[in-house]
């Protein structure tokens, strides 16, 4: 006898809102069929054909795993999808290769010096597959209760798991809750909690539920129930960052390395000890090296000292692949006084395969505000969306997208489940784009402060 | 060591022994040699043991302290954690015996079974209503090389708690008593809350 409990309407249109949208949310993957021919609108990415196969071939040779410290460089103007791309490689590797992304300023902390902070950067890239024995608790979802606190908001819950020789109750934290909301755990589900990581897998759904078939999609996977207990030590393949062991290995050596946390400079002896270490396991058979991606934007901000260490770290045989991207045409390269391709030097950029991103055509840019409107959950009309098309030619793909947002908002005001043209024209003379700025800034350019344009010093106006 | 019997510490090399008075316990820290550990906490006049810990040191994640005996304390924060309607099972021998407490334990007396499990030298709690399982070793039988033998195990219910016991075989019995022969030895110096002692093995 089991008790079903469905989550109530609106925690359930919250559930989905968990996260906030951010710019690139809406890519799920390159959009690659299976012959690496881009389709022209799939899994968020719309046209940009060209370099989207490039990256499909770049995609398969990471995963292959057997090509380390090749570097790729997306160039192109503003606006023309070089993150997204750099997103959508990193969503097709999936959970398992690891996938740092970085800007270019970051670099510069005043915690590390340049050359750590790279360090850090390339070795957050380069995983290692171990098998581990963790704790894990393993079970057939009974019950799952989730209350939200009417005083506080927060959600508290409870989940009954049982075997085929047991039943337990486990008290559920707020991240928990929000885990098993997102994968959608039923009741019927046999699912696998990792104690330590928190992680939940869902295996499959127990036999016993079965005979729900009109409820389940075809792929549903049954499985048994498990056996025996609910807690269990079990050997599970862990992927960890040489990031991650440097951390644990120097704050375990001294009491000092607390204190600077991990963000201190790592010992290179540590370092050299573990590089011998991982070597030792993969003899051994213990474990993988997995080289992962380093993704790199606005590279263009990196000083020649950064780019000297990229050539070097780049010709080691465990670096990882290195996506660089920026919008610079031929611009000073940082830290010297000369002028580069991409604000970078010519011996970084031979080490380079360059992908180009063009301008989005008409067409792509209204498929792109079709998708933004999707996943910002706004409905619009089809003469609204030709004009906020008409404006995204005009002036830029940027500013069209966040037009988006702020007209459903203006549109919710009226009362209107709907964006209208009205609404579009509203926010549209509301907030300006940089074309209208600039314009605005050379009509009125004396009435601003610290113009360079007056040659006498400016009064300022005291009520 | 065999990773299945990780829970199954054992001794590795000569240990650096120190003992400390703490909380009104003595303390007892053995270092081994590959860095890990094992805490021992002992009742300060009847030398009853009411913990003990082993924390192996991992190249890849944190250590964690492994409880054998007497029961971790509660991580709040947890993510998951045992709602405090689950029975609650906690080692706490008696000078006789090994014994195991499950408590929190509402169903009625018969529906429990116990069993030597021979091929795994575990002790298995079954339970007809099929609410409650458990398996368990007895790690100081493992590290005495000594087996488990069916028929030995008893169980008694009282108080919503099941009390399983293991008569403790002479081997274990004649060393609890050279450690408590020992512990006399330092507690005719009158120790106070604080002191380090010197242990021998």
């Amino acid at each position: 006898m089991t008790t079903v409990n469905a989550p109530k309407i609106s925690e359930y249109k919250e559930a989905t809102r968990i996260e906030r949208v951010g710019a690139q949310s809406h890519i799920r993957g390159l959009g690659l069929d299976g012959d690496l021919e881009p389709r022209n609108i799939s899994q968020g990415m719309v046209g940009q054909k060209k370099a989207r196969k490039a990256a499909g071939i770049i995609l398969n040779t990471i995963r292959a795993g057997k090509i380390a410290g090749r570097s790729i460089l997306i160039a192109g103007q503003p606006g023309t999808g070089k993150t997204a791309i750099a997103m959508g490689v990193a969503k097709a590797l999936g959970n398992d290769i690891p996938f740092t992304a970085m800007a270019g300023s970051e670099i510069f902390s005043l915690q590390m010096s340049k050359t750590e902070s790279l360090t850090q950067a390339f070795r957050r890239s380069i995983g290692v597959r171990i098998k581990e024995e963790t704790e894990i608790v393993e079970g057939e979802v009974v019950e799952i209760e989730i209350d939200k606190s009417a005083t506080s908001g927060a959600k508290t819950g409870k989940i009954t798991l049982k075997t085929t020789e047991m039943e337990t109750i486990y008290d559920l934290g707020a991240k928990m809750i929000e885990s098993i909301t997102k994968e959608k755990i039923t009741s019927g589900d046999v699912i696998t909690i990792d104690k330590v990581s928190g992680r939940i897998s869902k295996l499959g759904r127990s036999f016993s539920k079965a005979s729900e078939f009109d409820a389940l999609g075809p792929q549903t996977r049954h499985v048994q129930c498990p056996e025996g207990e609910i807690e269990k030590r079990k050997e599970v393949v862990h992927t960890v960052t040489l990031h991650e062991i440097d951390v644990i290995n120097s704050r375990q050596k001294g009491f000092l390395d607390l204190f600077s946390g991990d963000t201190g400079e790592i010992d290179s002896e540590i370092r050299d000890q573990i590089d011998s270490k991982v070597a030792e396991w993969k003899e051994e058979g213990k474990a993988d090296i997995v080289p992962g991606v380093l993704f790199i934007d606005e590279v263009h901000m990196l000083d020649i000292e950064c780019f000297s260490f990229l050539n070097r770290a780049l010709e080691s045989d465990k670096a990882p692949i290195v996506i660089l991207a920026t919008n610079r045409g031929i611009t000073t390269i940082r830290g010297t006084t000369y002028k580069g391709p991409h604000g970078l030097p010519i011996d970084l950029l031979d080490r380079c395969l360059i992908i180009q991103t063009e301008p989005y055509n008409e067409a792509e840019i209204r498929s792109i505000l079709e998708i933004r409107c999707e996943e910002e959950d706004v409905e619009m009309t089809e003469e609204a969306k030709e004009v906020l098309t008409k404006i995204g030619v005009d002036t830029t793909l940027r500013y069209a997208i966040q037009l988006i947002t702020t007209a459903n908002l203006v549109a919710q005001k009226r009362k209107s489940n709907e964006v209208d043209v009205e609404d579009i024209r509203r926010v549209y003379s509301m907030f300006i784009d940089h074309v209208r700025s600039t314009q605005y800034l050379r009509d009125h350019q004396a009435e601003y402060m610290f113009d360079e344009y007056q040659k006498q010093p400016q009064k300022m106006q005291v009520e | 060591m065999q990773s299945q019997n990780n829970q199954y510490l054992q001794f590795v090399g000569k240990p650096h022994i120190t003992a400390v008075i703490a909380g009104g316990r003595r303390r007892v820290n053995y270092t081994f040699e590959d860095k890990s550990e094992l805490v021992e906490e002992y009742d300060i006049n009847n030398h009853e043991l009411i913990t003990r810990k082993w924390k192996k040191v991992s190249n890849i994640k944190e250590s964690q302290w492994i409880y054998e005996v007497g029961e971790a304390p509660i991580d709040q924060q947890s993510e998951l954690k045992l709602s405090n309607t689950n029975p609650i099972f906690v080692r706490k021998d008696t000078p006789q015996h090994f014994q195991y407490r499950v408590r929190n334990l509402s169903y009625p007396e018969d529906v429990y079974q116990l069993e030597v499990d021979e091929n795994t030298q575990e002790i298995v709690i079954r339970t007809s209503n099929k609410k409650y399982y458990k398996r368990f070793a007895i790690p100081d039988m493992r590290r005495a090389n000594l087996k488990l033998e069916q028929g030995k195990v008893t169980h008694v219910y009282k108080n919503n708690t099941l009390i399983v016991s293991y008569p403790k075989p002479d081997q274990i019995l004649e060393r609890e008593y050279q450690i408590r022969q020992e512990f006399d030895k330092l507690n005719k110096k009158k120790p106070k809350e604080g002191d380090l002692e010197c242990v021998q093995q």
